[in-house]
């Protein structure tokens, strides 16, 4: 059985990216959580600290960074320090506010009961070279989702053309009427269109959403 | 909150009642005095469901009073479950009414010489214990509907479904909550089968004409308990995540750390959890039932309000917001991304009266075993439903994780002197393993809340980054849980705020002292949290319970759980160390 089935593929193929835009009024954004849980794609200069990653090329305030987002994974594994721990291409890291209980306390970074899960904390000391193009996967979980997220979403994220097809079925009218305009690749569509379009499987597609 | 109710349900004539002062138990509420209690009177080798057992009803040092978040109610027992001494607890009204009528317990005691049904109500009034045989094979929900109509729109309700009636060792009690819905319940240990032994189908209690506990320095407690509510309000987790998401915010995050268990803990990541993950069971209520869906609390003078309303498609009520280890023992634990499904499981479990950890992990064994494919959520209501009809199967399965898996030959059944583990792999976070292994409750994931034991002080520095640190942290986690939340009343969901704001533990501190007219420190209440254990170790040896019994069930020590591919490798002799202070 394989447990990984729907997880982003860690080279993403990008020679053909469909462009997806969405127009909302401001106040009345639907929540796109699914996909920035799930994950999405980011370029990437790669070999370079977690906090060089997220305060210089992604112009995170590093206050942020350090007092709101409190747990970091990188690959699954609970990060204490963001000065070592390295992005390279293909790493997939996920970012978390503060936690409750016992679990919350304990993957935080470098918090009082990170021994709890030292057999899972992240270790490696890869050496990688510096400065190369990459990928990386980036999931945003709860308050920082909800805080980052719409920066990230007024951009645009890379996601899986077949998640988004999945995630468009699943929409009732409240997000149809909501949805003011939608445009893939410059051509304005109903719902019904986007919905019954059968993407390729390994199509990725840059999803923006304006807000107006 | 100064007497004790006993009602003896065996006594020559029919069931009788007695008031006592508290005595021995004077200055003790929630766990404190539930475990004092059984340890004291119940004899540790009674059957759980004979006449010798007693179950205990107690709320909170500082229930009933204006204190925020005071609401949580201790029910204590022998478990049918584990067959050690029993502390389950929930929110709902009951505590505060219960309190503020006078008394810091309710006993039932004895068991009726015949199989019948008694209803009891307790007023400003007195007592009423009257026999009802219609309300037999109820489930939670249509009982508080009688009770309602009965006794009227401000009682509260205490009530079993049928799963206690059949005395089934994963039965729960129902506390109704404030809009008079059977959805709080004290899940774990089989305590609902105790009561449906006592013959006892439901407590309805109602304070009209009673006050507010008043404390006894008004103006100290005042300040206190301002001070205590800033503090909750402006921590990160009580006063912005607990009140967004829940407690489901944890999905997403333990599961991308490896460490959900997945597919009866076969793997440690689902694939497909951001479909049950708190984010989008928030989005999913709001949507439905209209923003501020997803916060809501389960009783009065809760502030951080962790609940939520879940409305099935047609935005209709279903059931209360499903918490997280509901969502993961039906949902990833079964191989399920459906969240109506899984709402859907919790109704049932809370109308039949089941303790939802122990109904997921028992199906998830039952799938392992054949009897429905992982994923089904068909199956998995079908099998909820033949538990609360009482079939043959359902009657296993209402057994709990570890019958069912002896019943269907199943070895992988992950479970601790007899209680099914909740939501986290030990093998992935070790340290909660310890806990899972030594807690006196079986495998229990609210002993050792992550509450300040720096500011306890308890069992001296430890240096986390040590591994071998973990049995000191468990230890102290498991001492300050028992002290500074089960002890008081408080609901757990305060120990973040009081793990990282000094000021706000002191708060709850000065509320107690200011409430009874005491001057405890930290230090007296970390003596409260190891007398409670003390207590609680003490009936288990005498209960027959061993260091063996302190382990986890040995494939957590053999198979590796993908995707880190660990083990679980605290060693026996430093789980044997774990209560040595
Ligand atoms: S925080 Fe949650 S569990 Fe605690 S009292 Fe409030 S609603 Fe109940």
């Amino acid at each position: 059985m394989n447990q990984t089935s729907n997880e982003l593929q860690l080279r993403p193929n990008t020679s053909e990216v469909d462009q997806l835009v969405l127009s909302f009024t401001a106040k009345q954004v639907p929540a796109f959580s699914q996909f920035l849980g799930q994950g999405f794609y980011v370029t990437a200069c790669t070999g370079i600290s977690i906090k060089a990653f997220f305060t210089q090329q992604l112009e995170m305030n590093p206050q942020y960074l350090e007092e709101r987002v409190q747990t970091i994974l990188l690959d699954g594994q609970p990060v204490d320090d963001t000065d070592s721990a390295k992005v390279i291409n293909g790493s997939v890291l996920a970012l978390s506010a503060a936690l409750p209980g016992v679990l919350g306390a304990t993957l935080r970074k470098g918090g009082y009961y990170a021994a709890m899960r030292s057999h899972i904390t992240y270790t490696s000391n890869l050496a990688c070279e510096q400065d190369q193009q990459g990928w990386v996967i980036i999931k945003l979980f709860n308050l920082i989702a909800k805080e980052l997220g719409p920066l990230f979403l007024a951009r645009g994220i890379l996601i899986q053309a077949t998640e988004l097809a999945d995630f468009l079925q699943r929409q009732g009218s409240v997000f149809w009427r909501l949805c003011r305009e939608a445009t893939l690749n410059g051509q304005s569509q109903t719902a019904q269109n986007l919905t019954d379009i059968q993407w390729p499987a390994d199509r990725l597609v840059h999803l923006q959403i304006q807000t107006t | 909150m100064d007497k004790i109710l006993r009602i003896n349900m065996g006594a020559d004539g029919g069931p009788q009642f007695s008031e006592e002062a508290l005595g021995d138990y004077a200055g003790l509420g929630g766990r404190a005095l539930t475990s004092a209690l059984i340890n004291k009177e119940v004899p540790p080798l009674c059957h759980p469901l004979g006449a010798d057992n007693k179950l205990v009803i107690a709320p909170g040092l500082l229930s009933g009073s204006a204190a925020a978040m005071s609401g949580r109610m201790s029910v204590g027992c022998k478990s049918p479950l584990t067959g050690g001494i029993k502390e389950s607890n929930a929110g709902g009204q009951a505590s505060q009414v219960l309190a503020r009528l006078g008394y810091a317990a309710i006993v039932l005691e004895g068991k009726p010489a015949e199989n019948k049904l008694h209803k009891i109500s307790i007023t400003k009034d007195g007592v009423k214990i009257v026999e009802d045989n219609s309300l037999c094979m109820l489930g939670n929900y249509d009982t508080v509907d009688k009770m309602k109509a009965e006794f009227g729109e401000k009682m509260c309700c205490i009530s079993i479904g049928p799963a206690g009636e059949m005395k089934m060792g994963a039965a729960s009690i129902a506390f109704s909550d404030m809009e008079q819905r059977p959805t709080r319940h004290a899940g774990r240990g089989g305590v609902g089968a105790v009561m449906g032994s006592k013959g006892v189908k439901t407590i309805v209690l109602d304070d009209a004409g009673m006050k507010m506990r008043s404390p006894k320095d008004p103006d100290k407690f005042k300040a206190a308990n301002k001070e205590w509510v800033a503090g909750l309000r402006k921590h990160p987790v009580t006063g912005e995540g607990l009140p967004a998401y829940g407690t489901n915010v944890l999905t997403n995050v333990i599961n991308e750390a490896g460490g959900y268990p997945t597919k009866n803990f076969m793997w440690g990541q689902f694939d497909t959890c951001s479909k049950i993950s708190g984010e989008t069971q928030a989005e999913t209520e709001n949507t439905r039932g209209g923003e501020g869906s997803a916060t809501h609390g389960c009783h009065r003078g809760c502030i951080i309000r962790c609940s939520g309303t879940y409305y099935d498609k047609d935005g209709h009520y279903l059931t209360k917001q499903p918490e997280y280890e509901t969502v993961w023992a039906h949902g990833g634990n079964c191989g399920i991304d459906d969240l109506d499904a899984i709402a859907m499981l919790d109704r049932l479990d809370d109308d039949f009266g089941l303790d939802t950890i122990e109904m997921g992990a028992t199906i998830a064994v039952a799938m392992e075993a054949g009897i429905a494919e992982f994923g089904d959520a068909e199956a998995a209501i079908n099998l909820v439903k033949e538990v609360g009809q009482g079939t043959h199967l359902g009657r296993i399965l209402g057994n709990g994780a570890e019958v069912t898996g002896k019943v269907l030959g199943v070895e992988r059944v992950p479970t601790v002197k007899g209680q099914a583990m909740p939501a986290y792999d030990p093998r992935a976070i070790q340290g909660i393993g310890v806990t899972y292994a030594t807690s006196t409750m079986g495998a229990d994931h609210t002993a050792g809340y992550a509450v300040a034991t720096n500011i306890l002080s308890v069992g001296g520095s430890v240096d986390p980054l040590k591994p071998e640190g973990q049995i000191e942290l468990s230890r102290n986690l498991q001492i300050a849980t028992a002290a500074a939340t089960d002890a008081t009343g408080m609901c757990l969901f305060i120990s973040f705020a009081i793990l990282d704001q000094p000021e706000t533990f002191q708060a709850l501190i000065d509320m107690i002292n200011a409430f009874h007219g005491l001057s405890l420190t930290a230090d007296d209440i970390s003596e409260m949290g190891k007398s409670i254990l003390k207590n609680e170790r003490d009936f288990n040896a005498r209960a027959g319970f061993t260091a063996e019994h302190d382990r986890l069930p040995a494939y957590f020590l053999n198979e590796k759980l993908p995707p880190h591919d660990v083990t679980f490798k605290v060693k026996d002799e430093e789980l044997d160390q774990v209560f040595n202070w």
